[in-house]
C-alpha cells in the first residue's frame, strides 16, 4: 500500500467538510461536505477491503509529533475490520445526512455538521490504525472533540448543552484512563509503539492489573460499558440523527476495539480474572441497558439504552474468550473473539438502521415521544419495513444477523463449558445472554407496536410520510444487509476467524456456527415466503373484508384506547421492579363524587446515576463551595499563605 | 562581618515591629549600605567586582528606594502610622516565633560557624519581610516589606556559600527597582481611585 494513500485519504474527508464552510446555498453545501464525506468514506472501504486482502500487515510511518518516539499507522487484521465498519457506516450515515440535515438549514446552524462529521469519521480511522500510543491518544482526542461538537450543535436547546457537558466530562475521565493505562506499560517497556508493549514481557504482575484497570475504565466509558454508562443516554437522544447513528454505531464500538487490542495484543499473557470481569460487565451492562430500554417513552433515548446492552454482549463474547485463552480452551476462544466482534459489526448495522428509522420518524412526526406516535407503517411504509427488520436483528430472530453473531457467541459458550474451570460462569452467561435476548424482544415487540402499528395518537402522527431519497437508500441497504450476514453469516465469520487464529498457534478452532448459506437461515426464508404466499392465495380466494372494531361497549373508540407503550413493558416492570424502581406520581381531580380526570406519571432513575454519580458530583460542588472560602479577596491573607508556605517548606522539607 | 549580620538583623527586627513609616525607610536604608559592605567584606573574587557589586548595592538600596518611597510618603500624605492589623506586642511574638523557625531551619543546612549566622539572619529577614506584607495595612509598608524581603535572599545568598555572582546579583538589583518603581506608580494610582492607601478595601473589587 503506498504511504501517500493515509494523506489522501485524510483530503479526501476534510475537504469536501472545509469547502462546505463556504458555500452560501445551505442545500448544496450538505451535497458537497456529506456527499464528499461519503465518497472519502466509500474510498477508504474500498481500499481498506482490497487491501486487508492482499496484505496484512501494513505499516506506514508518520512523521513523528515528538522527537523522542517514532509514530507509525499499523493496520493488521483488527485494525482493517474495524476500518471497514468506520468507512461503511461512515458511508451510509454520509448519505443519510444529506437528506437528514435540512432541519438545521435554518439560520445555517449545521454549517459546520459537514466538516465535524467527516472529522469524526477520519478520526475513528486513525484511531484504528494506529500504531503507538501518541497516534492513538491524538485520534482518540479528535474523536471525541468532534463527537462533543456534534452533540451540541442544537446548542439553543438546555439538553443538548447540559448532554454535551456530561458527554465531554465521561469521555476526558476516559481518555484519563486511557492515557494512564498507556504510560504504565511505556514505563515498564520503554516504548512508545504498540509492537514495542506486546515484545517485552512484564515482569511484575501488579502492573498488569493496574494498566488493565485504567484501560477497562478508559475504554469502556467510551463503549458505554455499565457503570461507566451515564453519559450515553443523554448524548445519544440530543445529537442529530446521523451523528447519533455514527455514535452508537461505530463510535462506541472504538471502545471496544480498545478493549481487545488492549487485552489480546498489548498485555502479555493477562490472567483469567480479566475475563471474568469483563464476562461479568457484560452480562450486568446487557440486563440493565435492555431493562432501562424497556421502560423509556424516548425514542432515541430507548435505543441508547439499547446500545449499551448490546455492548454488553459483545463484552461477554470478548470476556469469555479471554477466560477460555488464560485456561487453556484457545479453541473457544477463537470462536468467541471472533463472535464478540461480529456481534459489534452486528449493532453498528442495525443500530445505524434504527437510528436512522428514528431520525426517519422525528422527521416526519417531530416527537420522539412514544407514546404520541403510532400507526406510522400506513404513511411510511419503506422506513416501517426497515425499521421492522432492523428491530428483528437486534432482537436475535433469525434469519437476521444480530441472531447469527449471538449464535457464534452461544456456540463458543456452549464449546467451552465442556471443559472444566470456568463452566459455572460461562453457563451463567449463557443464560444471562438468553435473558437478555428475550427482554429485547419485549423491548422491541413494544417500539415496532406503538410506533408503527395501531392507530396515530397525535395529528403529527398521521401525518407524517416517508422521507427522500437520500435518506431512504442507506435505510434499505442497511435492513439488506441484516438480512445478508444473517443468511451468509460466513462472509464475516471466515475473515474474523482467521483474524483471530493467533490465539491458537496450533489452528485449532471450535467451527463457526454456519455453513456455506446459513441453512437455517435459508429454510426460514423459505418457511415466511411460503406462508405469505399461502396468505396472498387464502386472501384472492375468500375476499378481504373491513369492519369496525369492536369498542368494548363503547360509542366510539379513539386512539387513545389503544394499548401504550407503558401497557407493553408493564409485565416486565412489576417484574423487575426492584431493580427499575419506578416513581409514580398520581394526580386526581374530583368533582363531587365524580373522577374528572386522573394524571398518572411514571419516570424511572438509573440507580448508578442517582445512587454513585450524583453524590460523587453534589460533594465534589460541596467541596468547591468549601475552597471558595480560601480565596475571599483580601491580599493581606493571600500574603499569609505565601508565609505559611514558607516558613513550613525551609523549616519541615529540607 | 559577624557584626554586619547582627546589625542587619537587627534592623530587620526594628523595621519589624515599629509602627512609624519614617524610621523604617531609614533602617532600609541602612540595611542596604550594610549589605553594600557584605560583598566587599566576603567576597573571595576580585576586588573591583566586589567594589562594583557594593557600590550597585548601595545606590540601589539605600539611595534610589528609599527615596522612592520618601517621596510616595510625602506626596501622598499618608501619615506616620503604618497601621498594623495585629497588635505590636503580636507582631513582636511572631518575629521572636520566625527567627526561631529561622535558625532551626539554618540548624539543617550544615552549613557552619559565621555562614551559619548569615544564613539564619537571611532567612530571619525573609520571614519578617513576608510578615510586613501580610501585616500592615498600608501599601507603602508592604513594598517596605518586599524590599526586606530580598534583602534577607541577599544575606541567605551570601552566605550559604555560593557567593555573588555579578550578572546574577545586577539583575536582581534591576528586578527589584523596576517591582519598587511600579510599586510607586501603582500606590498613586490606588490613592487616586480609592482616595486612601487601605489595602484591606481592595478585596471588595473581587466579583
Amino acid at each position: 500500500m503506498p504511504s501517500a494513500l493515509p494523506y489522501v485519504l485524510a483530503a479526501a474527508f476534510l475537504a469536501p467538510g472545509i469547502l462546505a464552510l463556504l458555500i452560501r446555498d445551505p442545500r448544496r453545501s450538505r451535497l458537497v461536505g456529506f456527499g464528499g464525506g461519503g465518497a472519502a468514506a466509500f474510498l477508504g472501504l474500498v481500499v481498506t477491503l482490497v487491501g486487508a486482502m492482499r496484505e496484512v500487515p501494513v505499516r506506514i510511518p508518520l512523521p513523528a509529533p515528538v522527537p523522542w518516539a517514532a509514530s507509525e499507522l499499523y493496520i493488521d487484521g483488527l485494525s482493517a475490520f474495524f476500518l471497514a465498519l468506520v468507512f461503511f457506516v461512515g458511508f451510509l450515515v454520509s448519505v443519510y445526512a444529506v437528506g437528514y440535515m435540512k432541519e438545521f438549514d435554518e439560520h445555517r446552524r449545521g454549517l459546520a455538521a459537514p466538516l465535524l462529521l467527516n472529522l469524526l469519521l477520519l478520526s475513528m480511522a486513525f484511531v484504528v490504525s494506529a500504531g503507538d500510543m501518541l497516534s492513538f491518544l491524538l485520534g482518540w482526542e479528535a474523536m471525541s472533540l468532534a463527537s462533543y461538537f456534534l452533540v451540541v450543535l442544537d446548542h439553543e436547546k438546555r439538553e443538548a448543552r447540559q448532554a454535551g457537558l456530561i458527554y465531554l466530562i465521561a469521555t476526558h475521565i476516559g481518555t484519563g484512563g486511557i492515557l494512564l493505562a498507556f504510560l504504565f506499560l511505556v514505563r515498564t517497556t520503554g516504548s512508545f509503539s504498540f509492537n514495542g508493549f506486546a515484545t517485552v514481557p512484564i515482569a511484575d504482575p501488579s502492573i498488569v492489573v493496574a494498566a488493565f484497570g485504567f484501560a477497562l475504565l478508559g475504554f469502556g466509558t467510551k463503549a458505554g460499558i455499565f457503570p461507566f454508562h451515564i453519559w450515553l443516554p443523554y448524548a445519544h437522544p440530543e445529537a442529530p440523527s446521523p451523528v447519533s447513528a455514527v455514535m452508537s454505531g461505530v463510535m462506541i464500538k472504538m471502545g471496544i476495539y480498545g478493549i481487545v487490542r488492549f487485552l489480546f495484543y498489548l498485555l502479555p499473557a493477562p490472567p483469567a480474572f480479566f475475563g471474568s470481569i469483563l464476562l461479568a460487565l457484560g452480562l450486568i451492562s446487557g440486563l440493565f441497558g435492555v431493562l432501562y430500554a424497556i421502560v423509556q417513552h424516548d425514542l432515541k433515548r430507548l435505543l441508547a439504552f439499547s446500545s449499551i446492552e448490546n455492548v454488553g454482549i459483545v463484552l461477554i463474547g470478548i470476556g469469555a474468550a479471554s477466560l477460555c485463552r488464560a485456561t487453556g480452551r484457545p479453541d473457544a476462544a477463537r470462536l468467541l473473539l471472533a463472535g464478540g466482534l461480529f456481534h459489534a459489526l452486528s449493532h453498528a448495522v442495525f443500530k445505524t438502521l434504527l437510528f436512522m428509522g428514528a431520525g426517519a420518524v422525528i422527521h416526519g412526526a417531530h416527537t420522539r415521544n412514544i407514546e404520541k406516535l403510532g400507526g406510522l407503517m400506513r404513511g411510511m411504509p419503506l422506513t416501517g419495513i426497515a425499521f421492522l427488520a432492523g428491530s428483528l436483528a437486534i432482537s436475535a430472530v433469525p434469519p437476521f444477523n444480530g441472531f447469527a453473531s449471538e449464535f457464534a457467541i452461544y456456540r463458543g459458550l456452549w464449546a467451552a463449558s465442556w471443559s472444566a474451570g470456568s463452566r459455572g460462569i460461562l453457563l451463567a452467561a449463557m443464560a444471562g445472554l438468553a435473558l437478555i435476548g428475550g427482554l429485547a424482544v419485549v423491548c422491541f415487540v413494544k417500539v415496532v407496536g406503538t410506533v408503527f402499528l395501531g392507530n396515530a395518537r397525535s395529528a403529527q402522527a398521521s401525518a407524517a410520510r416517508d422521507p427522500s431519497l437520500a435518506m431512504e437508500f442507506p435505510m434499505v441497504a442497511l435492513a439488506l444487509v441484516c438480512l445478508g450476514l444473517g443468511v451468509f453469516p460466513s462472509l464475516v465469520l471466515d475473515p474474523l476467524m482467521s483474524i483471530t487464529s493467533f490465539l491458537s498457534p496450533a489452528g485449532a478452532a471450535v467451527p463457526a456456527p454456519a455453513g456455506k448459506p446459513f441453512t437455517v437461515a435459508i429454510a426460514l426464508v423459505i418457511a415466511i415466503a411460503g406462508l405469505s404466499l399461502l396468505r396472498a392465495v387464502l386472501l384472492r380466494r375468500n375476499g378481504l373484508r373491513a369492519g369496525g372494531t369492536w369498542g368494548c361497549g363503547f360509542p366510539y373508540a379513539t386512539p387513545r384506547m389503544q394499548y401504550t407503550a407503558s401497557s407493553f413493558a408493564d409485565p416486565i416492570l412489576h417484574v423487575f421492579q426492584g431493580i427499575l424502581r419506578p416513581h409514580t406520581t398520581r394526580k386526581e381531580r374530583l368533582s363531587g363524587r365524580f373522577l374528572l380526570e386522573v394524571e398518572q406519571d411514571t419516570h424511572f432513575h438509573d440507580i448508578i446515576e442517582n445512587g454513585l454519580y450524583l453524590p460523587v458530583y453534589r460533594l465534589f460542588v460541596q467541596a468547591a463551595f468549601q475552597a471558595r472560602r480560601l480565596h475571599p479577596g483580601y491580599i493581606h491573607l493571600y500574603l499569609g499563605y505565601i508565609l505559611g508556605t514558607v516558613v513550613l517548606l525551609l523549616v519541615f522539607f529540607h | 562581618m559577624n557584626t554586619v549580620t547582627i546589625l542587619l538583623l537587627l534592623l530587620g527586627l526594628h523595621m519589624a515591629v515599629t509602627e512609624r513609616i519614617r524610621p523604617a525607610i531609614r533602617s532600609l536604608a541602612a540595611q542596604g549600605i550594610l549589605l553594600g559592605l557584605l560583598p566587599v567584606l566576603a567576597a573571595p573574587g576580585p576586588a573591583w567586582r566586589a567594589a562594583g557589586l557594593g557600590l550597585a548595592t548601595i545606590a540601589v538600596k539605600s539611595v534610589a528606594i528609599p527615596l522612592i518611597l520618601t517621596r510616595a510618603v510625602n506626596r501622598l500624605e499618608i501619615g506616620q502610622e503604618s497601621e498594623s492589623l495585629l497588635s505590636t506586642k503580636t507582631v513582636i511574638l511572631l518575629t521572636g516565633g520566625l527567627t526561631l523557625a529561622a535558625f532551626v531551619a539554618c540548624a539543617r543546612f550544615g552549613l557552619s560557624g559565621q555562614d551559619r549566622l548569615g544564613a539564619a539572619a537571611g532567612l530571619t529577614l525573609l520571614f519578617s519581610g513576608l510578615l510586613m506584607m501580610t501585616t500592615r495595612v498600608k501599601a507603602v509598608s508592604q513594598v517596605i516589606g518586599f524590599v526586606v524581603l530580598e534583602n534577607g535572599i541577599f544575606l541567605f545568598g551570601a552566605a550559604s556559600g555560593s557567593g555573588f555572582t555579578l550578572p546574577i546579583e545586577l539583575g536582581i538589583f534591576l528586578d527589584l527597582f523596576v517591582a519598587v518603581f511600579l510599586m510607586g506608580i501603582l500606590m498613586f494610582k490606588i490613592q487616586r481611585t480609592f482616595t486612601h492607601m487601605d489595602v484591606r478595601k481592595i478585596h471588595t473589587l473581587k466579583d
